[in-house]
């Protein structure tokens, strides 16, 4: 299909693949041809009228955003003809357009303004049709604005809409009364937009801006730094946008880039006021600013003596995957090294586990792309977890991206949601037997021969499996054998390549096992799969060793060799005892542990059993906190250390696929970085790490990282998978889900401070199905209480469609979700037994 | 109702109902109902008819039909054996119908047609509107009960399909649409048998078949007649296509759903057509398969355009797309697609059965068989008429048509819709057919056909036609969506009477653009009705601009209502009737206002002494007086008196250094001119006095200052101000470019009206004496006159102007 076409444009010669069209041809030879409907990777509508070019031999003059090239075709971009139709198009527009560049946010970087003064129009013969109406500017919600009288009606945002986001705009009315608007023209964010801001990056001309950003700058004035976006796992690649030290907007590098509504809006927590500026030492139980200096001699010195007292293995530490490679590394080299203690451990613990467990993860390919552009190129993608578009948006464009290039999608979701309802094939499960499910589609592989034979049978244990395998149970997993049947002799067509895309927190050990047998039975081992990774850095965290089993580089403290190798290189000896995991030290904290060092961890907020949690935290002898805001958790501190935010950080990130990213200072950091504090700290406690900057820290890390990755999972499970769901009764009937909403990020620790909250913050809100709700006589707005084993909390009901019978969903945001959860171990991983709990909800 | 499982049993089905007919000794009456005739009370005729046979043991056979044809003259009824055509029958000449004609035979002449000459007509085929008609599309229409399918079989539906389904194969049936010459009756006139090749030939599928019902034109209704008086000749023509283009089995009719009966009618043929198995699975047993589903569209005109229609169908935004792609390679869900017009579909079956080449040898060299039209419009017979290509305009205006009402002169019609454009009487010898319409500027399009007449303003039918194409387009593209409102502005200033010199060179130009550049044939069309009429009537835009005259007097901003005092018998009517409370009443007279006045007539229409005359807008008089007659009031006003101010300040002291001082200045003198003027707009005041405050504030010398300060002063004298603003009115008379009303000397009879309307005692002079020889005229105190405008309502010599 890669025959070339020659064509001759204003008298260049161009040789294009068949099925370009003459824009694009033109775009190769450095010819631009002014469109303002058409957007790159967008489809084609003409509405426009400006990309008109004149083809020899062509009656008319034809539209190049929509017209292939064919051989030796001849065409003139700038004769007299063109360029009177595009002047007309533009008077026109402009008799429509009553903006004034002087106070529009897009001049300079205008394409109605740019070709206006390209063509040279000073003066349109057209009577100006509209005088500026300022109550057509929509200013409904406080992220987006959108100010129609500066629209032209190119339709871009219209069709982004369609395809990266939820399709809330659209036209409304015609001839002169045509608008861009959401259905009966509600405010975006009662119309179901998603605040993904795609169509502020399309708009060629001021219509659309981020509303925040007004007046704060003109376009060529930005500073920009090209940094990674902090939040979820997809690693987007962000701009961050600055002038004066202060971020005015953000932007996805690439032309056709995506940003979910946290990467584009969710920055602003970093200029927040209520930011931590200074520390605070608790005096007479009251949290008082102090200087460093004061601070660290006392942390330093609190350390000192419980060591002393304890020992080492009273002291524990945990730290956010949020932080770059650098810093990460440097907290278990401090904890290992500096306070001797194994005791180091992440929050990924509680989310992430594939490496944990030695199963392979997806890799980043040749030239370091993330591994969710795969999903574009898969033929078939099988897509397991609850509501995996809302924890990571990204997946759903690319998603949807896929589909528009005919791959199918099969999902497996106990909820009805929206990437459901666009799936070929919706298996919509119990909650919490997703594992279930994919066992049952092992057992059809198997069961109608669609499985890699001579790949699988040289797996360890496939015999047992197989012979383990039941028929499909619809009884157990609510889904019928049919439709099963017809997802597996999809996703089991071997010539079609396929892509599990899974949300490991919620699937759990036996979920990911399961997924490893279907790569097995099907042999797509390589890139078969896509573990969404919950934080920025989560498979940093890991691979720095922030975790209590590793050291750097995956190696087990088991490993006596790569222990040595580490005494060597950090120049002193290690502990042999075994790290305990962030739930364990919780849990012994009082007893056993008696200091815990967390470095941008809200425990208190985002581990499940709140009022256990919150117990530990007081029963220990000394807690550092080290953090942007002061959270529930540094208000029960001892000790509380400001640190900095991504925006302010120098470093690197491990993406997805392993690739390292780079994240970029844009804003001068308000206090010292995180790295100093701990280096500070280290020095004080008799183990001095000396860094020039983060570079030197990184160059550290590469030398002495080994290259292997974690590897294994060469076996199939064969033990029955478990579900992820606490037992119900009749006590406790409903199961509550904990998680991630569009607009905020884990604990809302980060977006609780932005401009999001603005739009939807969900305090205390618990969602119900409508049959549940009927069932329980409460309605939307309700106040109800909920309880669990554990605890009990007050919500306001909130009724959710999406929902099937029996689950009840709160915001991981919300104070009150995990006062609900509980905190037992799954033995292997250490993580959460259980990702959905027993509740009963009274009126 | 039985299936039919072959061929055979479809013609065997035929026969049967054929025989049936013969041998059913009983009169038929065939009572119009379709729409125009419902409209005029054809149900109720038909249920009295219903009633009727029913009293006296069902003598009589009753049929339902379509419409006839005849809109004007309904509700029409056809009686047969008797052959004789009645028209505007009411239920209450039924039983006479059934007394006189139906038992004894004897015609009612009152029902009867008469033609000019006075002759009663009794057949149908013998009256004029008939005559030269020939109905192929129509063959149906009006003879056959549309809700029964078994009617329709006996008179032939199907039959073509038998004979495609049976003899022909897909190629054959294609090469003999080609030879038929057929062209698409939607507008464009592309050769159907072309289009179901191209789209055969396409290698994707499913493919799919639409048939486009939705008839958008104002005034059109030929596609809804067919669609109600003979459904199935669609559904066959569908499904013929279906089969000649293959891989096609499902199809779509887009109807409009303010069609409500053509909905109706459809769904119940093709569920008879379905129980009959001539549609659906296994079609007529021999394994084809096709089914056609209705989709009623919301009324955009747009979605008549092909692409639009397609993405309605899909539930999208009924917006045209660019091609290519054409339909043919990807129209519903990117499928290859047949798209028709109602009436092209209807035409198929008549090709197969009467054959190709005698098809071809009706209409002209590149127009080939018939075209319904809807006649409508000032003509004498309106309604629905069939007629091959190639028939004169001249032709189906005075024959069928009868000429024009009232016996008026013609002047041109509109042919093609909103889309179409104007042909004037001179042109009328032009023959009817897809190349000659457009050489002359209109198009073919779906046949609306709107006859005008010597008192229609032709401006103002072309602005009717874009207000009409303006609000119906998408929007998408800007050519169409601006531009053409761009022009309907322009037009609505030349009939409001505030057209200027280079409008109409503006309006050509720009309507050539908006052809040449817009998307979809909506926009590339909607500028003709202007274009032509600029083409074929400029006169009347030039005297619409220039002379600020509406020839035929349609354009009300440019006439006046008149009470002509003379006349006037103070009924007082004309006050009661006026909405607009314009009427103002006097002690011994009427007057309307003509500010108030919204011109809509009814004073006119009321008046029973002929008093209220409407005066065309001749050229308003702006005569000259030969001396201002009154100029009392020596002193100006301080608007004046400041602006005389700052203009020596702007052109002496000033040193134009600090900003504040010049541009300050230079603003005030702008505004004060402009108030001066009369030309003061809404917050000029407001600006002055942030003028004052602002200069007095920050310019750098005393004299800036100073200068500011006498504006804040002058400011003072707010009322001044406000009358120069508000009223247009200088209270001091002083400022020469403020309107009055002056009285002109040499027209004035003295008849001493104004004065004795004037609400502010304005007008002076002494009463009329006969038998003083020097009497003085009226005259107006420019001081005291707030341009009222009473005086001029009332003059009765037109000697009170504006000036």
């Amino acid at each position: 299909m890669n025959t070339l076409v020659t064509l001759n444009i204003d008298g260049k010669e161009v040789s294009v693949p068949k099925g370009t069209t003459i824009l694009q041809a033109a775009a190769q030879v450095g010819i631009e041809i002014p469109h303002l409907c058409y957007f790159e990777g967008l489809k084609s509508t003409g509405a426009c009228r400006m990309c008109l070019v004149e083809v020899e031999g062509a009656k008319e003059l034809v539209i190049s955003c929509n017209m292939r090239v064919r051989e030796g075709m001849v065409v003139h971009t700038r004769t007299d003809e063109v360029l009177k139709a595009r002047r007309f198009v533009l008077e026109l527009l402009w008799s429509t357009h009553p903006g004034d560049c002087a106070t529009c946010e897009k001049s300079g970087a205008c394409k109605l303004q740019e070709y206006t003064y390209e063509i040279g129009i000073d003066k349109s013969r057209f009577a100006p049709l509209r005088e500026y109406d300022a109550s057509l500017v929509d200013r409904r919600n406080p992220l987006i604005e959108l100010d129609h009288n500066l629209c032209i009606l190119c339709g871009r945002c219209i069709q982004i809409c369609e395809v990266q986001s939820n399709h809330v705009l659209e036209f409304a009315k015609r001839g002169m009364a045509m608008k861009v608007a959401t259905a009966f023209d509600r405010p975006l964010h009662e119309a179901g937009c998603d605040f993904c801001g795609s169509c502020i990056s399309v708009c060629p001309v001021g219509c659309l801006v981020e509303g925040r950003r007004k007046f704060r700058g003109r376009e060529w004035e930005f500073i920009t730094a090209e940094t990674v976006c902090p939040y979820c796992g997809c690693g987007c690649d962000l701009l961050l946008d600055t002038i004066d030290n202060q971020v005015v907007r953000a932007r996805n590098s690439r032309r056709y880039g995506y940003l979910c509504a946290r990467g584009r809006f969710g920055w602003d927590y970093v200029m927040s006021p209520e930011r931590l500026t200074q520390p605070l030492i608790r005096k007479n139980g009251e949290l008082t600013e102090c200087t460093w200096d004061e601070a660290l001699g006392y942390v330093a010195e609190r350390l000192a003596q419980i060591r002393e007292t304890y020992g080492p293995q009273a002291l524990g530490g945990l730290i956010s995957p949020h932080y770059p490679n650098e810093v990460l590394y440097l907290f278990q080299k401090f904890m290992r090294a500096g306070l001797g203690t194994n005791n180091v451990d992440s929050s990924v613990r509680l989310h992430s586990l594939p490496e944990l467990v030695g199963i392979p993860v997806p890799l980043a390919d040749a030239n370091g792309d993330s591994p969710f552009a795969r999903v574009r190129e898969a033929d078939v993608v099988l897509l397991v977890g609850p509501d995996i578009a809302a924890r990571y948006p990204l997946i759903e464009v690319e998603v949807k991206r896929a589909q528009a290039r005919g791959t199918r999608v099969i999902t497996i979701d106990p909820l009805n949601t929206r990437l459901a309802a666009l799936s070929q094939i919706h298996l919509q499960p119990k909650a919490g037997r997703e594992a279930l499910v994919l066992r049952g589609l092992s057992s059809l592989l198997v069961k109608e021969g669609l499985y890699d034979e001579t790949f699988a049978s040289q797996r360890q244990n496939f015999e047992a499996f197989k012979t383990s395998l039941d028929s499909f149970d619809e009884e157990q997993t609510g889904v019928a054998a049919e439709k099963a049947l017809e997802a597996a002799k999809l996703y089991g067509d071997l010539s079609q390549r396929a892509l599990i895309v899974f949300s490991p927190e919620m699937l759990g050990l036996s979920g990911i096992q399961e997924v490893v047998n279907l790569l097995l039975l099907t042999g797509r081992v390589e890139g078969g799969a896509l573990a969404c990774p919950p934080a920025s850095n989560s498979r940093g965290a890991v691979r720095m060793g922030a975790v209590a089993e590793f050291y750097p580089g995956y190696q087990p403290l088991s490993n006596l060799q790569a222990r040595k190798e580490w005494e060597e290189a950090w120049g002193v000896s290690l502990p042999d005892q075994a790290g305990l995991s962030a739930l364990e030290m919780l849990a012994a904290a009082g007893s056993s542990i008696r200091g815990m060092y967390l470095l941008g961890e809200n425990v208190a907020r985002s581990f499940p059993n709140t009022a256990e949690v919150v117990r530990a935290l007081s029963a220990l002898d000394l807690l550092i906190v080290q953090d942007l805001f002061l959270t529930e958790t540094a208000r029960l501190a001892d000790v509380v250390l400001p640190g900095i935010s991504f925006a302010e950080s120098e470093g690197t990130l491990t993406g997805a696929g392993g690739e390292t990213r780079r994240l970029r200072r844009a804003l001068q950091p308000l206090v010292q970085p995180d790295w100093r504090t701990i280096c500070a700290l280290s020095s004080r406690l008799g183990f001095p790490m000396e860094y020039d900057s983060e570079d030197g820290i990184w160059k550290e890390i590469e030398t002495l990282l080994p290259t292997s990755v974690a590897g294994g999972g060469g076996s199939f499970y064969v033990q029955k998978p478990a579900g992820m769901a606490e037992e119900t009764d009749e006590t406790y009937p409903f199961l509550l889900m904990v998680g991630a909403t569009r607009l905020h990020y884990g604990d809302g620790g980060r977006t609780g401070h932005s401009q999001l909250s603005l739009v939807e913050w969900a305090e205390d809100g618990v969602r119900v199905s409508p049959e549940d709700a009927a069932a329980l006589g409460v309605a939307a707005g309700s106040r109800v209480r909920l309880s669990s084993r554990r605890g009990s909390a007050e919500a306001t009901v909130q009724v959710d469609p999406a929902l099937p019978q029996g689950l009840v969903f709160m915001a991981a945001h919300a104070p009150s979700a995990h006062i609900l959860s509980g905190s037992d171990l799954e033995l292997t991983t250490k993580m959460p037994r259980f990702s959905l709990w027993a509740i009963a909800i009274s009126a | 109702m039985e299936k039919l499982r072959s061929i055979q049993d479809l013609a065997a089905l035929r026969e049967r109902l054929r025989q049936e007919k013969e041998k059913d000794p009983r009169p038929t009456v065939r009572v119009c109902c379709g729409t125009g005739c419902l409209a005029a009370g054809g149900d109720e005729v038909a249920a009295t008819f219903a009633a009727e046979n029913q009293k006296r043991g069902g003598d009589l056979h009753l049929v339902t039909t379509g419409c006839q044809g005849w809109c004007e003259k309904g509700p029409l009824v056809a009686i047969d054996p008797h052959g004789l055509f009645y028209q505007r029958v009411t239920s209450f000449d039924v039983p006479k119908i059934l007394d006189l004609t139906i038992s004894r035979g004897r015609p009612i002449e009152r029902l009867l047609y008469q033609d000019p000459h006075g002759e009663f007509i009794l057949r149908r085929d013998q009256v004029p509107f008939y005559r030269k008609q020939m109905r192929i599309i129509l063959r149906n229409c009006g003879t056959m009960d549309p809700t029964n399918i078994y009617d329709a079989i006996r008179v032939g539906a199907y039959e073509a399909l038998a004979k495609v389904l049976s003899s022909m194969t897909p190629d054959e049936v294609i090469e003999a649409v080609k030879r038929s010459q057929l062209r698409g009756r939607g507008g464009a006139g592309f050769p159907t048998g072309r289009k179901w090749e191209l789209c055969r030939m396409q290698p994707v599928t499913p493919k799919y078949l639409v048939c486009n019902g939705d008839e958008g034109d104002p005034g059109a209704f030929m596609d809804r007649t067919v669609l109600e008086g003979d459904p199935h000749s669609v559904i066959e023509g569908m499904i013929i296509g279906a089969y000649a283009v293959g891989d096609i089995s499902e199809g779509f009719i887009y109807v409009r759903a303010e069609y409500p009966l053509a909905v109706q009618n459809l769904t119940i043929a093709i569920s008879q057509a379905e129980a009959l198995g001539l549609l659906g699975e296994n079609i007529l047993g021999t394994g084809f398969n096709f089914t056609i589903e209705i989709k009623r569209g919301g009324g955009a005109f747009v979605c008549g355009e092909s692409s639009a229609l397609m993405y309605s169908i899909e539930g999208k935004r009924g917006m045209p797309r660019q091609r290519p792609p054409r339909s043919i390679e990807a129209g519903l869900w990117d499928k290859p697609t047949v798209l028709n017009n109602v009436k092209t579909f209807a035409s198929v079956p008549v090709i197969i059965n009467q054959g190709a080449d005698w098809f071809a040898s009706i209409g002209t060299e590149r127009s080939k068989g018939t075209q319904v039209f809807a006649l409508t419009g000032k003509v004498k017979n309106t309604g629905l008429i069939e007629l091959p290509m190639g028939t004169t305009i001249r032709e189906i205006v005075y024959d069928m048509g009868e000429g024009i009402l009232d016996n008026k002169k013609c002047k041109a019609v509109q042919i093609g819709g909103p889309s179409g454009g104007c042909i004037p009487e001179h042109l009328f010898d032009t023959p009817i057919d897809f190349d000659s319409l457009t050489s002359a500027g209109a198009m073919m399009g779906s046949g609306g056909l709107v006859v005008m007449d010597e008192s229609d303003c032709m401006v103002e039918i072309a602005r009717f036609f874009l207000d009409f194409t303006q609000k119906e387009s998408c929007g998408k593209c800007p050519p169409c969506r601006i531009g053409t409102y761009q022009m309907l502005q322009t037009l609505e200033r030349i009939v409001k009477g505030e057209g200027r010199p280079g409008d109409i060179e503006f309006l050509e130009r720009l309507g050539e653009e908006i052809k040449a550049y817009s998307l979809c044939g909506l926009g590339q069309t909607a500028p003709n009705p202007v274009l032509t009429t600029i083409r074929y009537f400029r006169d009347e835009y030039e005297a619409h601009i220039y002379d600020k005259y509406c020839p035929t007097g349609v354009c009300q901003a440019l006439g006046r209502y008149r009470i002509i005092a003379e006349e006037c018998l103070l009924c007082g009517l004309c006050s009661d009737v006026c909405q607009a409370r314009a009427v103002v009443e006097g002690r011994d007279y009427f007057v309307i206002d003509q500010e108030t006045c919204t011109r809509c007539g009814s004073c006119l229409a009321v008046c029973p002494s002929g008093a209220i005359v409407f005066e065309r807008g001749e050229p308003r008089p702006r005569v000259l007086p030969k001396k201002v007659l009154v100029s009392e009031g020596d002193g100006k006003c301080d608007v004046l008196k400041t602006l005389e101010f700052f203009s020596e300040f702007a052109r002496e002291e000033m040193c134009g250094e600090c900003f504040t001082c010049m541009i300050g200045t230079e603003q005030a003198v702008t505004l004060l001119n402009r108030l001066t003027q009369g030309a003061g707009e809404e917050g000029d005041l407001e600006r002055l006095e942030m003028i004052a405050v602002g200069v007095q504030e920050t310019a750098r010398c005393r004299r800036g200052r100073k200068a500011a300060e006498a504006l804040a002063n002058s400011l003072l004298q707010r009322e001044q101000y406000e009358a120069h603003l508000r009223e247009k009115r200088c209270p001091a008379g002083s400022c020469p470019g403020l309107l009055h009303y002056r009285i002109i000397a040499e027209r004035c009879t003295m008849c001493g009206r104004c004065k004795e309307v004037c609400p502010q005692e304005a007008v002076f002079g002494d009463p009329y004496v006969p038998y003083l020889a020097d009497n003085k005229p009226y005259s107006i105190h420019i001081g005291r006159c707030n341009n009222c405008g009473a005086c001029v309502a009332v003059c009765p010599a037109n000697a009170i102007v504006l000036l």
